[in-house]
């Protein structure tokens, strides 16, 4: 291709400054969980593991990560259970009105979280107040979030499985849910976890819908971490942030050992 | 069993007597789902627009427009919004700037090593939580983090202030949003054939001239969409503003916060009103954009 080098190189550069700049704020923050300075002075005073221990002692920070967990899971599991049969109903069912079911599904989407969260808060307090401050209400709040997500990437796995093949079981006599479980369910199981693994990270990070609805005592983790920070500027906070990189990363890395490189990849490309 | 021993020609034909109406059955796949989740939503979203339209003093019995009034007329709410939309704004420029010369470089990155590691850094934002993220531009940023301590170093300079300002808020933004802005600038590229570059090239244009008469328009679709995601996102968010502002940039989403502090609920029903119809304008706006030059292009 006839390109100028200036083009290229100025390109090449242009791409290494932007990785520099989107590598920095983790960099500087596992460099900071082990720096001895109080004030995260730079550059650093020595070595310690000091924070990591503040952060095992915090109790906030271990009741928060305890219910962040619980939350995750609740409202991981609820949107796969609930999402699998509408995302399989909008891929093979056609019928009028189905469009605009869609349109209501997906609309969490344009909605900012922070009005969410409040209009949430609102509808507890007026019509549900047990649900306000709970895990329940929390778990609501995170389905509502992620479940346009998880439909949206199964409804593309689904529709690259052949119907041909559940029509097959069940012209041998298998029932519409055995024919499900044994010739659909096997060829989605990646999306299944794909999209699981996308929902429990959502739940795990989300603070701005969150924190319209909790109360001091179901606090999710990044709820408890954004009151630290809103208060001190403690490197306690860049031990435990290192720590959920770590964690994060665990979780991701899941996904490779369970579904081959070739259908990740493919699912990644269908399920944008 | 008859059905067991029909011929194969048969087993199509007895299949649909097995199974329910297709209006039953679309029923019980979507119904738990509907009136678990997308029903509260739709009740919640009901609930505001209803808290929205009470009467400030009448302990909401009546219905009126008093808090959309007060709204309007309250200049602070207008600069407050002000704030939300041109921080935002000059998020999405600045990312989809900085996305479109990204995307191209990938494109002509030869190295799958290099690839992946440039992927993996893009894409390293997502691995974080909001509030470290937060967290790490503050210490890049404060008067003695890294930036600072390393520009006085080098050139003896008194510290710059990059946080608790606009500058910091939209810098962190900008990296929340970037490898949303990259995926869709990326994506349009790559069903651009080289060809057409190279013929406008054969036939004598200059590579600006190629750039802005065929790489551009044909690439404009995905950098619409990329601007239609980042300005809906930093629009409405709430974590980066409020720590990296600390309390001095005010946006629309800190102010719901706020007002459900201080039990001015029906305040923050409109404000978050607003907010939602601010993210939807101007994604309306971008649509028309998008149909428009599409349009052009066909004709």
């Amino acid at each position: 291709m006839p390109e100028s080098r200036l083009k290229f190189w100025t390109l090449r550069a242009v791409l290494i400054l932007v990785i520099v700049f989107m590598l920095s704020p983790i960099l500087i923050v596992v460099i900071n969980s082990f720096n001895a300075s109080q004030f995260s002075a730079w550059p650093p005073e020595g070595f310690t593991l000091d924070w990591y221990r503040r952060v095992l002692d915090n109790p906030a920070f271990r009741r928060g990560a305890w219910n962040s967990l619980q939350v995750g899971v609740l409202s991981t599991l609820l949107v796969l259970i609930l999402g699998t049969p509408i995302a399989y109903a909008l891929a093979r069912i056609r019928m009028r009105g189905l469009a605009a079911f869609r349109a209501v599904l997906f609309a969490p989407l344009v909605v900012p979280r922070v009005a969410i969260g409040f209009a949430l808060f609102v509808l507890f307090i007026v019509l549900a107040r047990p649900l306000y401050g709970s895990f329940a209400g929390v778990v609501l709040a995170h389905s509502i979030l992620m479940l346009p997500f998880v439909v949206a990437i199964l409804t593309a796995s689904f529709g690259e499985v052949d119907p041909i093949v559940e029509e097959a079981a069940r012209d041998l006599g298998a029932s519409p849910l055995q024919a499900f479980r044994l010739a659909v369910l096997p060829q989605i199981k990646g999306a299944l976890l794909v999209s699981g693994i996308f929902a429990f990270i959502t739940s795990f990070d989300e603070v701005e819908t969150t924190i319209f609805i909790v109360r001091p005592d179901v606090n999710t983790l990044p709820v408890e971490m954004y009151l630290f920070l809103e208060q001190y500027q403690d490197p306690t906070l860049a031990a435990l942030s290192t720590l959920l990189i770590v964690f994060t990363f665990a979780v991701i890395l899941i996904v490779p050992f369970v579904v081959r490189g070739n259908a990740l990849l493919k699912m990644m490309g269908s399920g944008r | 069993m008859s059905g067991a021993t029909a011929t194969p020609l048969a087993a199509p034909l007895a299949a649909p007597g097995r199974v329910l109406p297709r209006w039953v059955r679309l029923a019980l796949l979507i119904g738990p789902g509907f009136f678990l989740i997308v029903l509260p939503f739709f009740g919640a979203m009901v609930m505001l627009g209803t808290y929205s339209l009470n009467l400030r003093d009448a302990n909401g019995m009546g219905m009126g427009l008093s808090l959309w009034m007060d709204f309007a007329s309250d200049g602070f709410n207008w600069s407050v919004l002000w704030n939300s939309v041109r921080i935002a704004g000059i998020s999405t420029i600045l990312s989809v700037a900085l996305a479109y010369p990204v995307a191209a470089a990938l494109l002509r990155v030869r190295s799958r090593a290099f690839l992946a590691f440039a992927y993996i850094a893009l894409f390293s934002p997502l691995l974080m939580s909001m509030v470290s993220r937060a967290y790490g531009w503050l210490l890049l940023l404060s008067d003695n983090g890294f930036v600072n301590q390393t520009l006085g170093l080098l050139f003896g300079i008194d510290p710059i202030r990059l946080v608790f300002n606009e500058t910091g808020v939209i810098i962190a933004i900008v990296h929340v949003v970037l490898p949303y802005a990259v995926l869709p600038i990326l994506n349009t590229m790559t069903q651009v054939p080289p060809v057409y570059r190279e013929a406008a090239l054969d036939l004598g244009a200059s590579g600006w001239t190629v750039f802005r008469r065929v790489t551009l328009p044909l690439t404009l679709p995905g950098v619409i969409v990329a601007a239609e995601i980042i300005f809906a996102l930093s629009a409405s968010a709430f974590v980066t503003p409020s720590l990296l502002g600390g309390g001095r940039v005010l946006t629309l989403s800190q102010l719901v916060y706020e007002n459900i502090g201080m039990i001015e609920w029906g305040m923050a029903a409109v404000q978050a009103i607003v907010l939602l119809v601010t993210a939807l304008a101007v994604l309306f706006v971008l649509e028309r954009v998008n149909r428009a030059t599409h349009a052009a292009r066909e004709s």
